[in-house]
C-alpha cells in the first residue's frame, strides 16, 4: 500500500457522531467549575493541614509548653510546617504545565521539569519535611518535665512515624516517579535527536495486548467491600478508645482509693515541740490565707523561698488555690508523712480538701511549703455518673465522625482486589492485572483481624491483595479454585478462609 | 474561562470543522471506545480551555493538533502510569468484531484494512504515532515540525522510519 492509499484509507474511515453543541459547551463550562473547584479545593486542603499543625502547637505554647526550651522547639514545628507549605506551593508554581498550544517537544519539556522537581522533593524529602519537625519535637519533649521513659519513648515513636514516611516517599519515587522521568528523558531525547526511543522504554510506553480468545473469560469475579463492612470495624474501634478514655480519666486521678486510706494517715504522732512549732506556723498561714493576705503569707518564707517566690507568684498562687478550693473552715494535723516527709496538715476547705506539707528551718521561716488535693471517694454510681456525664457524652458525636472518616479513607486507600479471572488477578479497580504465571511466589502478610497476600514476580517486586476476612470467603474460594492453574501458589492459601458456612440442620441429616 | 457568546461560536466553529481530525486522533491514542470518549472531552476541554491564547486563526489547524496530540500523549501516560500493566485485547480483532456488525460484506475489507492499519499504528511508540498521524493527515514535514517542535530534518528521518515500521507491522497483521 503506498502513500496515497494509505491516506485515502485514513479519510474514508467511519467515525463515531460525538455530543451536540449545546451539549459540549454546557459540558466545556462544567468542567471549568471542576477544574477550579479541584485547584481552590487542593490549595485549601494544604493551607487547612498548615493552619492546623499552627493552632495545635500554637496552643501548645500556652498551655502545655512553660519553659523557654520546649517552647522554642514548639516554635521549631510551627515554623516548620510554613516552610513546608511554603517549599509545596513554590515547586508547584515553578514547574508549570505548558500551555495548551505548546509544541510536543515543549509540552514534554515542561512535563519532564514537573516530574523531576516531584522526583526531587521526594528524594530530598528527609532535609525539608521530615528532620525539622523532628527536632521541634525532640527539643520541646525532651525540655518537658517528664519521666525518662516517657521521653525515649516518644524519641522512637517521632523516628518510627518519620522512617515509614520516609520509606513510603522513597518507595513511590522508585515505583513511580523515575521510571516517568526515564521515559520522559527518552521520549524528549528521540524528538530532539531523531533517534529511535531506547527498547526498554518502548516496552513500557506499549500497553499489553491480549488475544480475544481470552476475552470472553477474561471478566473477573468482582469482590467489592461495602462501606457499611468497614464501617462497622471502624465504629467499634473508634467508640472502644471513647470508652476507654472516658473510663481511664476517674480510674487515673486515683478516685477509686479507699477514703480510709486517704485518711488513717493522720493517726499517727509527731513530736510534741515539733508538733507545737508547725501548728503555730500552719494556723499563720491558715488565717492569712482565709484573710487573703497572700503578702504576709510570702512574708514567712525564708530567704532562699522568698527568692524563689516573690511576693507577686506567690500571691498569685495563692488566690488561685482559694479560688478552687474556697474558705478553710478547719483543719487536722500534724503528721509526718507529708510530701518528701514534711509535717503534713489537712486541710478542710468549702470544695474540697488539701494536704499542706511544711518545712521549717531553725528560725521557724518556711523553708518548703507544698499543697495537694485529697482525691475525693467515689462510690459506684458517682462513678457511673461521672463516667456518663453530658461532657463526655459528648466527645461520642466527635469520635463516632472520627470512624466514619477512617472507614472512608480505608475504603478510598487501600484501592481492594476487585476480581479473579482465568488471566489472573485484577486490582486497583481492574486496571492492574497480575497474569497467573507472573506470580512466582505468594507470602502471608497479617496485621490484626486484616489478612493480605504479597504477591511475588519472578524479577522480586511484590504487590499486595487483600485476603480479608472482609470479602465473602466462598466467593474468594470459588473464583480461586475455578480460575488459578493447578498447582498455582496462592491455592496454599485457601485454607485461611473460613468454611463457607452451613445450616446445623443440614449437619443433622 | 468566563465565556462569551462570541467565544462559544468561535469555539464550536473550531470543534465542529475538526470533528473529525480530532476523533480519528482519539482512536489512535485511546483504544476502546470509553476510552475514546474520555480522550476527547479531554481534548476539547483542552481547546476551550487555551483557546483565549489562539491569536491568529490561521494558524489554528496546527495549533488544535498540537493541543491534541500533547493531550493524547498526556494522557496515554496517565492512564499507564502507576500500574504495571493495562489490559487491551487485540486491537485488529475486536475493530474488525465491532464494525463488521455496522457494515456490510463489500464494505467489510475496508474495515479490515482499517482495523490493521489502526492496530500496527498502536504498537509504535507515542511519538512514532504523533508523527504517522500528523502524516496521513497529510502534513508536510515543515508542518509536523511546527506542531511537534522536532527540527524538520529530524521529522524526515524519524517518519521514514516509522513508515517503514508501519509498513512491516501492516503485513504482520494483515489476514493470512
Amino acid at each position: 500500500m503506498n502513500d496515497d492509499e494509505l491516506k485515502a484509507l485514513w479519510r474514508q474511515q467511519p467515525l463515531r457522531e460525538p455530543a451536540p453543541a449545546a451539549q459540549l459547551i454546557a459540558a466545556m463550562q462544567k468542567k471549568t467549575t471542576l477544574l477550579r473547584r479541584c485547584l481552590d479545593a487542593r490549595d485549601r486542603r494544604e493551607l487547612l493541614a498548615c493552619v492546623f499543625v499552627i493552632i495545635v502547637f500554637g496552643s501548645f505554647y500556652f498551655t502545655v509548653y512553660r519553659e523557654p526550651i520546649p517552647r522554642l522547639g514548639d516554635l521549631i514545628v510551627i515554623g516548620s510546617t510554613i516552610f513546608i507549605a511554603w517549599k509545596l506551593v513554590h515547586t508547584r508554581r515553578t514547574t508549570p504545565p505548558a500551555p495548551p498550544g505548546a509544541t510536543i517537544v515543549e509540552s514534554l519539556g515542561a512535563e519532564l521539569n514537573s516530574v523531576r522537581a516531584q522526583s526531587r522533593l521526594l528524594g530530598s524529602v528527609l532535609w525539608w519535611y521530615l528532620l525539622p519537625g523532628f527536632i521541634g519535637l525532640l527539643i520541646a519533649t525532651w525540655g518537658l518535665q517528664i519521666d525518662l521513659s516517657a521521653k525515649i519513648f516518644s524519641t522512637l515513636f517521632f523516628i518510627a512515624v518519620d522512617a515509614i514516611i520516609y520509606r513510603l516517599n522513597q518507595r513511590e519515587r522508585s515505583k513511580q516517579l523515575l521510571p516517568l522521568e526515564a521515559q520522559l528523558e527518552s521520549l524528549l531525547r528521540s524528538a530532539e535527536t531523531g533517534e529511535p526511543l531506547d527498547e526498554t522504554q518502548v516496552a513500557h510506553l506499549r500497553p499489553l495486548a491480549l488475544s480475544l480468545a481470552a476475552a470472553d473469560q477474561v471478566q473477573p469475579v468482582e469482590f467489592k467491600v461495602a462501606f457499611w463492612q468497614l464501617a462497622l470495624w471502624g465504629e467499634i474501634g473508634f467508640i472502644g478508645i471513647w470508652f476507654f478514655m472516658m473510663l481511664d480519666s476517674p480510674v487515673a486521678n486515683e478516685d477509686w482509693q479507699p477514703e480510709g486510706q486517704a485518711r488513717g494517715a493522720f493517726v499517727q504522732d509527731v513530736r510534741a515541740e515539733e508538733t507545737n512549732r508547725y501548728s503555730l506556723v500552719a494556723r499563720k498561714v491558715i488565717d492569712l490565707l482565709n484573710a487573703g493576705d497572700y503578702a504576709a503569707v510570702q512574708k514567712l518564707y525564708n530567704l532562699q523561698m522568698g527568692q524563689v517566690f516573690p511576693p507577686e507568684k506567690a500571691s498569685e498562687f495563692f488566690a488561685d488555690l482559694m479560688a478552687r478550693f474556697g474558705h478553710i473552715e478547719k483543719f487536722d494535723g500534724p503528721t509526718d508523712n507529708g510530701y518528701r516527709g514534711w509535717t503534713a496538715f489537712r486541710l478542710h476547705c468549702r470544695q474540697g480538701e488539701l494536704t499542706m506539707s511544711l518545712a521549717l528551718d531553725a528560725d521557724d521561716k518556711i523553708s518548703g511549703i507544698y499543697f495537694q488535693p485529697v482525691p475525693r471517694p467515689l462510690n459506684f454510681r458517682s462513678l457511673v455518673l461521672r463516667v456518663f456525664s453530658w461532657q463526655r457524652l459528648v466527645w461520642i458525636v466527635p469520635f463516632f465522625l472520627a470512624g466514619l472518616l477512617f472507614s472512608w479513607m480505608l475504603q478510598k486507600g487501600t484501592e481492594r482486589a476487585v476480581g479473579i479471572s482465568s488471566l489472573g488477578i485484577h486490582l486497583h479497580k481492574g486496571l492492574n492485572l497480575l497474569l497467573w504465571d507472573e506470580i512466582k511466589e505468594v507470602r502471608p502478610l497479617r496485621v490484626l483481624n486484616i489478612r493480605s497476600l504479597w504477591l511475588i514476580s519472578e524479577s522480586g517486586e511484590k504487590t499486595i491483595m487483600p485476603w480479608t476476612s472482609l470479602e465473602r470467603h466462598s466467593d474468594l474460594q470459588a473464583a480461586v479454585e475455578g480460575f488459578a492453574p493447578a498447582n498455582h501458589p496462592i491455592r496454599k492459601y485457601l485454607s485461611l478462609l473460613r468454611r463457607p458456612y452451613r445450616k446445623r440442620n443440614s449437619q443433622f441429616r | 474561562m468566563n465565556s462569551t457568546p462570541a467565544d462559544e461560536h468561535k469555539f464550536l466553529e473550531l470543534v465542529t470543522e475538526n470533528r473529525n481530525r480530532i476523533l480519528r486522533v482519539c482512536r489512535v491514542y485511546a483504544w476502546n471506545s470509553a476510552d475514546q470518549d474520555d480522550l476527547y472531552q479531554e481534548i476539547v476541554f483542552q481547546i476551550w480551555r487555551g483557546l483565549p491564547t489562539l491569536k491568529e486563526s490561521q494558524f489554528a489547524n496546527t495549533w488544535l493538533y498540537r493541543v491534541a496530540l500533547n493531550t493524547a500523549i498526556s494522557f496515554t501516560r496517565k492512564r499507564s502510569s502507576g500500574f504495571a500493566r493495562s489490559v487491551h485485547f487485540e486491537h485488529a480483532d475486536l475493530t474488525r468484531k465491532i464494525e463488521s456488525r455496522q457494515t456490510t460484506a463489500a464494505s467489510a475489507n475496508a474495515a479490515d484494512r482499517i482495523a490493521d492499519l489502526y492496530t500496527a499504528i498502536y504498537k509504535l511508540d507515542p511519538l512514532e504515532r504523533a508523527l504517522i498521524t500528523l502524516f496521513l493527515e497529510d502534513f508536510t514535514y515543515e508542518q509536523i515540525a511546527d506542531a511537534t517542535g522536532i527540527s524538520a530534518n529530524h521529522v524526515g528521518v524519524m517518519l521514514h522510519r516509522a513508515k517503514k515500521k508501519l509498513s512491516c507491522l501492516m503485513v504482520e497483521e494483515a489476514p493470512q
